[in-house]
């Protein structure tokens, strides 16, 4: 769970929990540890939880997750601290390290000796483009480690069945960020052409509207040659988060030819029961029964 | 099975004719027809609501513009049933299911041409609603033309279309908006229930010696020797269809049928949000309403065949006094439900109960009426179902600010449609059920 402990920045605050930061100031203030989330008894005995300052918002991590993801808009500097309550063993001298991406960061091997039963690592990061997200490990060797990830706001609902629609008709495509998350700077869509991306703009066949967290493309008089996939990308200062989406072209012989097998069935069984009936009656009034018979409409 | 009935023809003339009902043999045809019938009716109708999403992305619109299809299509279809009884009289039943079927799978058809909202509603809401609105008075009253002795049987099974037909249709219809999207779903439903027209064929006219009466005289009653003039037998021909109207038993059945509409779509459309507020998760909200659908079938089969028994036939109006009055004490114990297997027994008892009722609409009708008028009857029955359908549930919320007021702990939404409910019971205990007692029955 992460929320906002101290909002006394006054920075452009949006939703909680969406690990907003500010980089309008980069002083460092003194965290507030006001909020720690009470953790039960036995995981105590070996839990990590993590405090990661976020500029003037200080935002706290707890549980005992192997993972805590980080959603972060704009260029930072993060720091990020592990702490480990250590085990049975208790051990002077322990070597903490940071990876990312799984390969260990230079010069990042420090000793980390126990203060009050606790052993503490924190590294200052700065995080200012998209080659520094990415997975982020701080390890306590052949202890325990945790993982940071390091990413922007992703786009929630995801459509994984194919759009349909028809030629000659239009079709609307459209992405939300969720209410939770920050809103983006801008909005862009983009078609898979062959192997690279190609960037639609507003032209006479495209109509592209952003409506702040949400984002429509209307597609008018759609071809099979539209058909494909196509990708939303909502822009963040430090990167964008994208979500992909199939459209599918049809012409409208698809769904023509189970409706015209039903249609033949239909008439195939009308016409069966009313003949039945004929000869049913017919052999009825052969037989020279007294049975009253009406015609057919 | 013969039996021997006296009736009142206008002008207090008597006749008596011999009515030989099948019970059986096609009578089971026309049930199996009124079952596909009324899966083509009232399931389609539910199932159109999972279009919305799709309408509302590619028309732009919000969600209760989009909702207001299947309110249109529910309100034709329900207030244009005299229509419907109406045609059945006149062109044969068979006939009148046949254009029914036309009419609605023309108007899904066009529908899946659609260019805008407002079309939609014109060929969806109108067109198809006319077309159900012609089919299923009929295909009933169908029903009832066949069997007497065991037609609350007859009656429940086929009337359990509706729940069955949902059940099946909900899945198939999303995934054929899955592959086809909603023009294409659309066009495939328009043949679906196409098949209509097979209920028709399948939908004889009865063989019994009452039609051969009707037809062999046709306006002159038996007694009279005046020729009548063209004018005066129109007028009894009219007064002997529409004759029913003016029995006490059925006034005072018509004014409880339209409290009970009143009160019983209410806790249908509130079920959900309620279960939410209190705390359930959307899965399991949406599992109470399919626990619902699940035992309003099992309700309308079985509570046919009970009633059925010789022992409760003569009962048959106490038994729908209990079932009104059942539902109505789960509603009102509903406020005090907060947990989700309380909810789960209340689903199952409301949908119970709430499907032997729908069985047993047809079945009183019939009782009171007798199967010769019971097309025309239904017709004025389920007209005077619309109506509340489409005012109950924002009266819903308007006795809700009232109550608020009295109770004002109880935010719930719920709350009112209990008192509706509640009120319902008590009036058909202690006001209706005493007059039918005494008024002298029209029928044996």
């Amino acid at each position: 769970m992460i929320y906002s402990a101290d909002r006394n920045c006054g920075s452009n605050t949006d939703a909680i929990g969406s690990g907003q930061l500010s980089s309008n100031e980069h002083q460092e203030r003194p965290p507030h540890r006001s909020k720690y989330l009470h953790l039960s008894k036995d995981l105590m005995r070996k839990f990590l939880y993590f405090i990661h300052k976020c500029q003037c918002h200080v935002c706290f991590y707890s549980g005992d997750n192997k993972i805590e993801n980080v959603e972060l808009l704009n260029p930072v500097n993060l720091s990020l601290e592990c702490i480990w309550t250590g085990n049975q063993n208790k051990q002077p001298n322990i070597t903490g390290y940071w990876r990312k991406g799984g390969v260990e960061i230079q010069d990042s091997r420090v000793p980390v000796d126990p203060e009050n039963q606790q052993y503490t690592l924190k590294r200052v990061f700065n995080i200012v483009s998209e080659e520094h997200l990415g997975n982020y490990t701080c390890v306590f060797e052949n202890e325990a480690e945790l993982d940071f990830i390091l990413a922007v706001p992703q786009i929630g609902e995801r459509r994984e069945k194919p759009i349909v629609s028809y030629v000659g008709d239009f079709v609307v495509l459209t992405c939300k960020m969720e209410d939770n998350k920050p809103v983006p700077r801008t909005w862009n869509w983009f078609k898979n052409n062959g192997t690279d991306k190609e960037q639609l703009f507003e032209a006479q066949r495209y109509d592209i509207t952003v409506n702040g967290r949400s984002a429509k493309l209307k597609v008018k008089d759609v071809s099979e040659a539209d058909s494909g996939v196509y990708h939303c990308a909502a822009v963040y200062n430090i990167s964008t988060s994208t979500s992909k989406m199939h459209l599918k072209v049809i012409t409208i012989w698809e769904p023509l030819k189970p409706f015209l097998s039903i249609l033949v069935e239909v008439v195939i069984l009308v016409t069966a029961i009313l003949i039945y009936e004929r000869s049913h009656s017919k052999k009825k009034e052969a037989e020279g029964t007294n049975a009253c018979f009406f015609s057919l409409f | 099975m013969a039996a021997v009935g006296e009736e009142r023809l206008g002008g207090g003339r008597r006749a008596s004719r011999v009515t030989n009902l099948p019970e059986g043999g096609w009578g089971w045809m026309v049930v199996a027809s009124c079952f596909l019938a009324t899966i083509c009716i009232r399931a389609v109708t539910r199932c159109i609501s999972m279009f919305f999403v799709e309408f509302q992305m590619y028309f732009e619109r919000d969600y209760s513009t989009t909702a207001w299809i299947h309110s249109m299509i529910d309100c034709t279809t329900m207030l244009c049933a005299p229509l419907g009884s109406f045609l059945g009289n006149r062109l044969s039943c068979r006939v009148t299911v046949f254009l029914g079927g036309l009419l609605s799978s023309a108007g899904l058809v066009l529908s899946s041409f659609a260019s805008s909202l407002e079309f939609l509603y014109a060929s969806l809401g109108i067109l198809t609603g006319l077309g159900y609105a012609l089919s299923y008075t009929t295909s009933i009253a169908m029903v009832g033309k066949y069997f007497n002795e065991r037609k609350a049987l007859a009656f429940g099974i086929a009337l359990s279309g509706s729940g069955i037909g949902t059940f099946l249709l909900a899945p198939a219809v999303q995934l054929l908006i899955e592959h086809y999207s909603w023009r294409g779903a659309l066009l495939i439903l328009g043949g679906f229930v196409s098949n209509l027209c097979v209920c028709g064929a399948l939908m004889r006219p009865e063989v019994t010696l009452t039609d051969d009466y009707n037809e062999a005289i046709p306006i002159e009653p038996l007694v009279s020797s005046q020729p009548l003039s063209r004018d005066q037998s129109f007028f009894f021909k009219a007064k002997e269809e529409f004759g029913f109207l003016w029995i006490p038993r059925f006034l005072v059945l018509s004014v409880s049928f339209v409290f009970l509409a009143f009160g019983c779509s209410v806790p249908v459309v509130y079920l959900v949000p309620y279960a939410l507020s209190v705390g359930v998760e959307h899965q399991h909200a949406a599992f109470l309403m399919s626990i619902f659908g699940v035992s309003g079938i099992v309700g309308n089969i079985t509570f046919g065949w009970i009633t059925d028994r010789t022992c409760l036939k003569r009962h048959r109006l106490l038994s729908y006094i209990v079932t009104i009055s059942m539902e109505g004490l789960c509603c009102v114990f509903l406020p005090l439900l907060h947990s989700f297997q309380l909810l789960v027994l209340f689903s199952v008892l409301y949908g119970y109960f709430d499907g032997a009722y729908v069985a047993l609409i047809p079945v009183l009708t019939s009782d009171t009426v007798g199967s010769t008028h019971l097309a025309s009857a239904l017709g004025v029955v389920y007209f005077l179902h619309a109506i509340p359908y489409l005012v109950s549930p924002p009266i819903g919320g308007k006795s809700y600010s009232i109550i608020v007021v009295l109770h004002k702990f109880f935010l719930k939404s719920e709350f009112p449609k209990g008192v509706v409910l509640c009120k319902v019971d008590m009036f058909e205990r202690y006001i209706i059920y005493p007059l039918i007692k005494n008024i002298p029955e029209a029928l044996p």
